[in-house]
């Protein structure tokens, strides 16, 4: 079971780490995309289009290389959550617009294959956060050295 | 092989705030360091040629010489559009321009999508041009926009 822990720690960490990559590269897209969701006030979006994305980044980071390994978990976890949720607000609403996953594509439109890839994210940040990230991480690293001590 | 030792759920969230901190350190950074960094506070998009923002478009509705046309899908148009425009999805244009010809003709066209990033509104304004209406415009922010603003609008057929 441990090594399933590892294996779902580092596929979505490094999910979160590759869905940052546009976001970051590119905010001004990205706070367009956010637009479209109308669901945020118009003074707020530019600056959560900088933030979310290092967000992601750093979660992501954390959690594949295990430092802060549960915070990271947690915080992954509301992310998934809170773009689950958003994304069920949009199709409700019945808005057609674009995810913002990936900034580069034009037409991916927010679906309900989004919605439950966030909440499978969300279940697989949960399950960390309960049971642990598994092996070789650096908070063992860390926790080693410090017992040592 | 070991586990690193539990913490606890007040830890773990000193550590999720710490990720939050350092975030918005590096998101400030790397926006300083852009060769145009990204004002945090500002409106959006810098408008194309011939896109319009919301308050040009405002200032039209109700204008007699100017058509709204909405290029989203049916059911979009239906929950809501801007009052008195015309739904004409985009991939079905083609279809519904011969009944549309007349009404459009020495008219302003003003199209628009949900978002800026969604190019109905140009597909319509690139297949009304090549039917010779010289003035088709797109709302550029987008549908979204329109509502977050709190402009008009009306739902339904």
């Amino acid at each position: 079971m441990k090594w399933t822990r590892l294996f779902a720690r580092l596929l979505l960490g490094g999910l979160f780490l590759v869905l940052s990559f546009d976001k970051i590269q590119h905010p001004r897209l990205f706070a367009e995309a956010l637009v479209g969701y109308d669901l945020f006030p118009m003074l707020t979006v530019p600056s959560l289009a900088l933030f979310v994305p290092w967000v992601e980044f750093l979660g992501g980071l954390f959690l594949v290389l295990g430092l802060l390994s549960r915070g990271s978990a947690l915080l992954l976890l509301g992310l998934s959550t809170a773009f689950g949720l958003i994304s069920l607000i949009t199709l409700l609403r019945g808005l057609e617009t674009e995810c913002g996953c990936f900034t580069g594509a034009e037409w991916a439109t927010v679906s309900w294959s989004h919605f439950l890839v966030n909440i499978l994210m969300a279940a697989i940040a949960a399950s960390l956060f309960r049971w642990g990230v598994g092996p070789v991480s650096l908070d063992l690293f860390l926790a080693g050295d410090t017992s040592r001590e | 092989m070991e586990e690193a030792p539990t913490v606890s759920f007040q830890e773990a969230t000193k550590s999720a705030l710490l990720i939050l901190i350092l975030s918005g350190l590096f998101a400030v950074s790397a926006n300083l360091l852009r060769s145009k960094p990204m004002d945090a506070f500002s409106p959006l998009p810098e408008l194309k040629t011939n896109d319009i923002g919301l308050l040009e478009a405002r200032n039209l509705l109700g204008n007699p010489d100017v058509v709204f046309l909405d290029a989203r899908s049916e059911e979009a148009y239906r929950s809501a559009h801007v009052p008195g425009a015309i739904n004409t999805p985009h991939d079905s244009l083609h279809k519904l321009y011969p009944q549309l010809e007349e009404r459009l003709r020495a008219k302003i066209v003003v199209a628009y999508c949900s978002s800026p990033r969604c190019l109905k509104g140009d597909v319509v304004r690139a297949y009304l041009a090549k039917k010779g209406h010289q003035d088709v415009r797109v709302i550029r922010p987008g549908f979204s926009a329109w509502l977050n603003s709190r402009l008009p609008m009306e739902s339904g057929l």
